[in-house]
């Protein structure tokens, strides 16, 4: 999916991607944007607080997350209870889950001129493939269905600091890497793991066209980089709407 | 369909040997013989002779078939989730399914040296797929993961005849014309795309990996047909599998 890029020239600190004009790489009205980011790096509740304040702005916003399609989060869940680790069909499950949200919720979505908010896309998937040995051509080959965001936010957090947030709560086996064998621990092989996926997101930054951004501070820091971020690109855009001028919360 | 033979021919002997002294992984393995082609082409009768031939020759011999998926039927099944079941969902679904249901048990079988028979692979989930409006190439590429066949019989008949021959065993009302029209058409992309996956596989470029590919006229002499099957296979016994294209 070397077609995936986000808009170009995303910076780590803040700057989040130069504003795109016009219509994205996807060619739909709409506009489609991923959160990514390891485990414990506060995706969520940022997915979670970007839609308040796009929705606080004006914005008609759809927000969806990975494993929740109605045919594949099924079977991910049985995969996962199961402990049926083979990186490949995981992987194809994950794809069968992108695909039908992509069908039935992203593409409907932008092509009705929303704001698509996605608590991450290919790239997870890709990620804790590729660091499992899965060829990385292929994984591009598998995704090349899907419709490249115009932006993707990595939101940067490493290792250890993922750790600290992890706390003394054990993470899960598939989260923690356990089938990779790198420590019979879970909290370290979640340590290790991660730093994994960490690096994998560093190394593709270039390829995907990731807008990093450091995720360490507290969820207030780091929503102020976000939004004012994205206002900037959807204002270039979709144009300017005017909110209700008063800060949402 | 397993063979009764316990005692250890020379090929066994090398294979374990050979295992004892490899890692697993690198672990010489068995024969993948493969049949491919539309419905009622005759590849179970094929797949029995070969079966029988090689059993005699004192090969374990497994017989294995391309069972639809689970997941894909499960979700056709409900009228909630069927909306959702579009092709490229299912063929995920299906691949998914596929490498953890048979991708594994062929690998296991191959790995201890038999001779694995499959009735149908990955061809015919990428001709349907394919019929239904998928790319070939990104199809199969999802099946790219599991065992390459040694050696794919395709059965090749006219797509006329295989419509006469399904239609005639379902009721009256299926044979309607209109759906007999409808099913002639999915029929004709589905031998398409076999035919387009068997060109590729003879010029060197097999889709999901390459193979041989041997043609079987589905209309010739079933005795010349089984004897070009024995032809064909022969040489990869007597390799002991070793000599795949891939």
């Amino acid at each position: 999916m070397t077609t995936a890029a986000t808009a170009p020239g995303g910076q780590v600190g803040g700057q989040v991607g130069a504003p795109v004009a016009g219509p994205g790489r996807h060619g739909l009205p709409g506009v489609f944007i991923v959160l990514e980011g390891t485990d414990r790096s506060g995706r969520s509740t940022h997915v979670r607080l970007l839609e308040q304040h796009l929705r606080y702005g004006g914005r008609g916003v759809t927000r969806t997350s990975l494993a929740t399609s109605i045919l594949a989060a099924g079977p991910i869940r049985v995969a996962k209870h199961e402990r049926r680790m083979d990186p490949v069909e995981t992987v194809l499950l994950y794809a069968a889950d992108l695909a039908e949200r992509i069908e039935q919720v992203i593409v409907p979505s932008l092509r009705a001129g929303l704001v698509v908010l996605a608590d991450r896309y290919v790239y997870t998937p890709m990620a804790r493939a590729a660091t499992r040995a899965v060829d990385p051509d292929w994984l591009d080959r598998l995704f090349s269905f899907a419709p490249p965001p115009d932006v993707t936010i990595v939101l940067d957090v490493d290792a250890a600091t993922a750790l600290a947030r992890q706390g003394r709560h054990a993470p899960g086996r598939y989260e923690a890497g356990m089938d990779l064998g790198l420590s019979k621990d879970a909290l370290k092989s979640f340590r290790l793991f991660q730093d994994r996926l960490h690096e994998w997101f560093e190394r593709q930054t270039p390829r995907y066209n990731f807008s990093p951004i450091d995720a360490r501070g507290t969820p207030e820091v780091v929503e102020a980089l976000i939004e004012p971020a994205v206002d900037v690109i959807l204002d270039a855009m979709l144009g300017h709407r005017p909110g209700p001028g008063v800060a949402r919360r | 369909m397993a063979s009764s033979s316990k005692s250890l021919s020379g090929y066994d002997r090398d294979m374990a040997a050979d295992r004892a002294r490899t890692p697993d992984h690198l672990s010489p393995r068995g024969l993948l013989v493969v049949a491919e082609g539309l419905d009622g082409s005759g590849k179970s009768a094929t797949l029995d002779g070969l079966a029988r031939w090689l059993e005699r020759r004192g090969r374990e011999v497994r017989t294995i078939a391309w069972e639809p998926s689970e997941l894909v039927a499960r979700a056709a099944a409900d009228l909630r989730s069927r909306t959702a079941l579009t092709p490229r969902v299912a063929a995920l679904l299906a691949a998914a399914d596929a490498q953890h249901r048979i991708g594994a048990r062929v690998s296991r079988r191959l790995t201890a040296g038999d001779v694995v028979l499959a009735d149908r692979y990955a061809w015919t989930a990428i001709a349907r797929e394919v019929a239904r409006g998928l790319d070939l190439d990104w199809s199969g590429d999802l099946h790219r993961s599991l065992p390459a066949p040694d050696i794919v019989l395709y059965h090749r008949g006219d797509a006329g005849s295989a419509v006469e021959r399904a239609l005639a065993t379902r009721p009256a009302s299926v044979r309607s014309a209109a759906v007999g029209a409808a099913y002639g058409t999915f029929v004709e992309r589905l031998l398409a795309a076999f035919d387009a996956l068997a060109e590729r596989a003879r010029n060197g470029l097999g889709m999901p990996w390459p193979t041989r590919v041997v043609e079987l006229d589905v209309g010739a002499d079933p005795v010349v047909n089984a004897r070009i099957v024995r032809d064909a296979v022969r040489p990869l016994v007597e390799a002991g599998g070793s000599g795949r294209a891939a």
